[in-house]
């Protein structure tokens, strides 16, 4: 179901990315359109070597890390919670500690917590009788997501979807909704990826030479008058098929949009081919700097896009999330 | 644009289907829950030789899948959870009556799974490791994704749909059937199919295991002396519409959806408040949504893992939700019978109750000698036959404390 709405706004932004923690540093990144440094990175258990751009250390110890719930977890549940931390701002959380925020989350993911996944099945193929109790409740899905509602101290719904790119498009649909329809007073709407070889042995298989990237983003939705940015339109999210091909189904997608729109700035998707050729605006593409982040590339281009309708760079913004392999959506933004 | 602000259809289950390891379809499983057969047998889907558990329920899947659209090609790459989503897919269609070729609008199909096709997950694994050879490794990376299983069963059966996949360990089968009443409650969509579904892989075999979460004896629920589940496997999908439109078409109506809760209890990853708080808020919400007092509910089908803690911690929630009403509260836990089928047991447990208000009777649980003191509830432990059943509620609780009830009702215009 597509949904319009000129009522909900993004009025927080976090991310953890290749350019950095924090938003402003991956933004930074976007405007220099300079691409991070990518690296060959050797895999402990499989000894294979792939191409990725990897999340740097924290500068300094983040007190965030310390807090029990993190302390046997991958590396995505940290990146979710540092973007929550940062999208959310003190102010909210104390409003949630206080009980007078009303806050679901959606996290979307791609490949989930693919490092112990792959590390416990390995355990299991070596000797299943001495396979590690503490990894395998973090391989679980929705791992990352109960972490961020123990972190933030909500007791509200949360959902885990899982799916492709276009996934994380229809993770804001469901959180515009919950506000729409007086469930919730927010919804934190959150993606998160990590580096992994078998994911890119994965990708390599339909991508030469694939470079991964890896981070999360969190996008808090409220009602509001002055947001960031407003929530426009989420098109329908329509499947590729073995009787609809990509194409075809890519133009579907970008008929929902209302004929002659004009909008400044598109972030761009997966193998789109010719959909966007008249687009007459800027094009950015967080792929080609930040690396192949799956389900969080998405996650990222809305809140660049957020960012840059904030600051007043750009009016109105297009994000094509069109999925890898399994569907497309697309998202309109504006001031 | 629709705005469900103001907007609160009611909304009724008008097709439903299953698989289980007491068989594929509803009759069979109706009467197996119905005499509250036991399912469970030594588990021959993978080695297990070297876990401590050996039993779980296993679905034995029919000979061929139902009449489909795939191509032959397509038909070759269905792996077992998709076979199961196959199976109680057509089944609920056909039950339904929908005819998906006149049906213009996307139709919301909202599913959920824990492990999804973990099966070629693991398959793509040891291929890759071993490094020798990629054949067929691009058929196994894309059947893995639980999003394809979703696509298989709209191609399967012609329907134009909107996938949603919901992973919220244990509770996603509850949440999806729960997402979906939304949407058609709150106008977002006049029908949807929604469900859960997962199959039994060695992965999530020895993570539970390594958990002793397993019973090493026999799963017994609400037992002093319980020791752990019992995994299992199986799909349950259901028709949802708006009981207008049911009743304009003159559909049988298995029952009203009365109400949702979904919560998320903070207390630990796999561990659940001893108290049970959110058990106790959402099967709390759930009634009050659905107009319902605790001495309504004539029937629970609780989590009832079989485990000490989520036994205790739920039993806890029951006995304080359901206050002066508990001693008449009936109450059973069918995965003693069929196991836990994680991102299938909301769906499958919401099945039961549909079959169970249908046929008049109570499914009842493994017998226990020695029920947990908890149990200050009418723990269902044989076969009973009962004159109504116009309330049921089903719980779903899960890894990461995702917990979520759902109403039945039965409908009335």
């Amino acid at each position: 179901m597509s949904m319009s709405s000129s009522d909900i706004g993004i009025t927080g932004v976090g991310v953890v990315s290749p350019a950095g923690w924090g938003f402003p540093a991956m933004l930074h990144c976007l405007n220099e359109n300079k691409p991070i440094e990518k690296i060959v990175h050797k895999d402990k258990v499989s000894g294979r070597n792939f191409l990725r751009r990897e999340v740097p250390a924290p500068n300094k110890t983040n007190s965030l890390f310390r807090n029990p719930r993190l302390r046997r977890t991958s590396p995505v549940s940290r990146y979710l919670a540092a973007a929550a931390f940062e999208a959310l701002g003190e102010q909210r959380l104390e409003q949630i500690a206080s009980n007078n925020l009303r806050i679901g989350i959606v996290v979307s993911s791609y490949t989930g917590c693919v490092n112990f996944s792959q590390r416990f099945y390995q355990e299991v193929l070596d000797d299943p009788l001495t396979a590690s109790p503490i990894i395998f409740p973090e391989t679980v899905f929705n791992a990352p997501s109960s972490h961020l509602s123990a972190l933030i101290g909500s007791s509200e719904i949360n959902y885990t979807l899982v799916g492709d790119e276009s996934q994380f498009l229809s993770a804001l649909e469901v959180g515009v909704n919950w506000i729409l329809d007086d469930e919730l007073d927010a919804v934190l709407v959150a993606a998160g990826e990590e580096n992994n070889w078998l994911s890119s042995d994965a990708l390599s298989i339909f991508k030469k030479t694939p470079v991964l990237g890896e981070g999360a983003c969190a996008l808090l939705l409220e009602r509001c008058d002055n947001p960031m940015a407003k929530i426009n339109l989420i098109t329908d999210r329509l499947n590729y098929t073995s009787t609809t091909p990509r194409a075809k189904t890519l133009s579907a997608m970008r008929a929902q949009l209302p004929e002659g729109i004009i909008s400044d700035v598109l972030f761009e998707g997966i193998n789109e081919g010719s959909l966007w050729e008249d687009f007459a605006g800027k094009r950015l593409n967080v792929r080609d700097i930040m690396g192949e982040g799956f389900g969080v590339s998405v996650g990222w281009s809305c809140a660049a896009a957020a960012g840059l309708i904030g600051s007043g760079q750009f009016h109105s913004a297009i994000v094509s999330g069109s999925g890898m392999d399994q569907s497309c959506a697309s998202l309109l933004i504006g001031s | 644009m629709l705005d469900g602000r103001r907007q609160r259809n009611r909304v009724v289950i008008s097709g439903a289907g299953i698989i289980t390891p007491l068989g594929y379809g509803w009759s069979k499983n109706s009467n197996g829950f119905r005499a509250g057969r036991n399912a469970l047998s030594l588990v021959t889907l993978f080695d297990v030789s070297r876990q401590k558990a050996k039993v779980a329920g296993q679905v034995n899947l029919p000979e061929s899948l139902p009449e489909n659209r795939l191509t032959l090609r397509n038909k070759k790459r269905i792996d077992r959870a998709g076979a199961m989503l196959l199976l109680a897919g057509s089944e609920a269609f056909h039950a339904s009556g929908w005819d998906f070729a006149k049906m213009d609008k996307l139709i919301p199909i909202c599913l959920g799974t824990s492990a999804g096709s973990m099966e070629l997950g693991e398959d793509y694994y040891r291929v890759a490791i071993e490094g020798t050879t990629r054949r067929q490794q691009a058929e196994r990376i894309s059947g893995y994704q639980t999003h394809r299983q979703g696509m298989q069963l709209c191609e399967a059966f012609g329907i134009n749909a909107s996938l949603t996949i919901i992973s919220n360990a244990c509770s996603s089968g509850a949440n999806a059937i729960g997402h979906a009443f939304r949407l058609i409650q709150r106008g977002h969509a006049r029908r949807a199919v929604a469900g859960g579904y997962d199959a039994l892989c060695k992965m999530v075999f020895a993570g539970f295991d390594s958990l002793n979460a397993l019973s090493t004896t026999s799963p017994r629920p609400f037992a002093a002396d319980r020791d752990g589940l019992g995994l299992g496997e199986g799909a349950a999908i259901f028709c949802l519409e708006r009981m207008d439109d049911a009743l304009k078409r003159g559909a049988h109506i298995y029952a009203e959806i009365g109400g949702y809760a979904a919560a998320t209890d903070r207390h630990h990853l796999t561990q659940p408040h001893p108290e049970g708080v959110s058990a106790y808020s959402t099967m709390n919400h759930s009634c009050i949504e659905a107009c319902v007092n605790p001495a309504d509910v004539a029937y629970l089908n609780s989590h009832g893992t079989g485990t000490p803690l989520n036994d205790s911690a739920e039993g806890r929630a029951i006995c304080h939700w359901a206050g002066n009403a508990v001693q008449e509260l009936r109450v059973s836990s069918t995965k003693g019978n069929i196991g836990h089928l994680l991102g299938g047991a909301g769906a499958v447990e919401s099945a039961i109750c549909l079959m169970a208000m249908e046929g008049r009777w109570i499914p009842p649980g493994v017998s226990v000698a020695n029920p947990d003191p908890v149990c200050d509830f009418d723990l269902v432990q044989s076969p009973r036959e009962v004159s109504s059943l116009p309330v049921t509620l089903t719980n779903s609780f899960g890894f990461g404390g995702s917990n979520a009830s759902l109403v039945f009702k039965l409908a009335t215009s």
